[in-house]
């Protein structure tokens, strides 16, 4: 009885330093949980209306709305923005697609992947300039129609370009 | 009145282009950012030469808007920036960053959103668009931390509320980890920024405006997280560099350290009359 009450304390020790070994303390700083709830899925911004059939919105659409809806954080003219294609994918593709960058939706979630032609002009914080890119993305999901992200991909003519674009073609 | 004079001509010309370069500078509300020209800030940074692993700030969430024709966007925000690594500074934009917080477009309502630059020239920016935020006065939890516990390192993002009934996250990802070809090195924060972004140079008439938000709390991770899923942290003890366009308008409230002052000092931010 003695052995086994020494065995089992010896383990508890032990399992105790295992896990203070694991966390790491810093000297001097201050303990913050993180937010441990189950995350809200996005939910994007309004943008197109859903029709009822196999095509919930189309590229026409995405053309209407990125002429009259600025993209986030890009300046310069709208009004001669395009779509030039529109696919509709699951979101896990969408994904790799993006290399990686994820909507946070669930995997087989159909989400509509637009490629425009631009140019259109993203800043960084400060001290940047704006950088003109040829063509640009917007990711609508495919049952609200919203949008749920949008981001630059080709660097305009004079400028770099490298990767896969999201169209699946080598960049040219 | 007739003017008789080539001279009187002459100078009722002038007094015309005058009055009419006068009257269309007064006509625009603020100018910044065109397709050659920056944007205009109302913000504080601290750089170090050590690491950031992390920012964190508490943000009031205000009414803000930027109606058709403001011709940009306003936002309140913290970035998380390395514009010294080469795998940065070779990217489309000379940098890498993370950012998150509350923005309106042209013509939009405001939303909760996060962005990243990432390292590669790929789909190098990307925007997430959220969902629409807590009602004008709630204070909203905006954090960005350096994952450690995966190879290669991702950036967490939280956006949250104090009942967690707000609550997105999101995982910036290097480029190649979605399955094209192999990751590149993450970023290394070592500038910190929170503040204000305007973008556009509309007409008085269709100005963005945002109402006065504070951001208190303002602190950084002093390590990437680990098992112990802990964001360990340092506050700010001291007011880094404020560029204050006017508009937008940013400034410290209560210096970070003052006797009295929240912790991370108290940064105030507004826009754009």
């Amino acid at each position: 009885m003695k052995t086994t009450t020494l065995v089992l304390g010896l383990l508890a020790i032990c399992s105790i330093l295992s896990a203070c070994h694991r966390i790491h303390h810093p000297e001097g700083a201050v303990r913050m949980n993180l937010p441990t709830g189950k995350p809200l899925q996005p939910q994007g911004m309004r943008a197109l209306e859903v029709k009822p059939g196999a095509e919930p919105f189309t590229r026409d659409d995405v053309t209407k709305f990125i002429q009259t809806h600025r993209l986030g954080r890009s300046i310069g003219d709208i009004s001669q923005l395009r779509a030039d294609s529109l696919e509709f994918l699951p979101a896990r593709e969408a994904t790799s697609r993006l290399q990686g960058a994820s909507s946070g939706l669930t995997d087989e979630h159909q989400v509509g992947l637009a490629i425009i032609r631009g140019p259109l002009y993203f800043t960084g914080p400060p001290p940047s300039k704006p950088i003109a890119f040829a063509s640009a993305y917007a990711l609508f999901d495919a049952k609200t129609g919203n949008l749920l992200m949008s981001g630059a991909l080709d660097k305009a003519p004079g400028g770099k370009t490298g990767g896969q674009s999201p169209a699946g073609h080598p960049d040219r | 009145m007739q003017i008789q004079s080539p001279i009187g001509a002459r100078l009722a010309l002038g007094a015309f282009l005058l009055l009419s370069f006068a009257f269309s500078e007064v006509s625009h509300a603020y100018s910044c950012g065109d397709p050659s020209s920056g944007h205009c800030y109302g913000v504080n940074a601290w750089t170090q030469a050590n690491e950031y692993f992390g920012a964190f700030a508490n943000i009031t969430q205000v009414a803000m808007s930027c109606p058709q024709g403001c011709g940009g966007f306003v936002d309140d925000e913290i970035w998380l920036i390395d514009d010294s690594s080469a795998n940065c500074t070779g990217n489309q934009f000379g940098m890498c960053w993370v950012e998150a917080g509350t923005l309106v477009n042209e013509g939009g309502t405001p939303t909760y959103f996060w962005a990243d630059a990432r390292p590669g020239t790929g789909n190098t920016f990307n925007l997430h668009y959220l969902g629409t935020p807590d009602p004008p006065g709630t204070v909203d939890h905006y954090m960005i931390v350096k994952d450690g516990r995966v190879n290669p390192n991702t950036y967490l993002v939280f956006i949250y509320n104090d009942s967690q009934s707000t609550l997105y996250s999101g995982t910036s990802a290097v480029a190649g980890t979605g399955g094209c070809g192999s990751a590149l090195p993450q970023m290394t924060g070592r500038r910190i920024l929170i503040g204000q972004e305007l973008a556009g140079a509309p007409e008085v008439a269709n100005d963005a405006s945002a109402n006065t938000a504070d951001f208190t709390r303002n602190i950084w991770a002093v390590q990437a997280l680990d098992a112990g899923y802990v964001f360990w942290y340092n506050a700010q003890t001291v007011a880094g560099g404020v560029t204050s366009a006017s508009p937008p308008v940013g400034s410290w409230a209560q210096n970070p350290g003052a006797p009295g002052a929240p912790e991370g000092g108290d940064f105030t931010t507004r826009c754009c009359r």
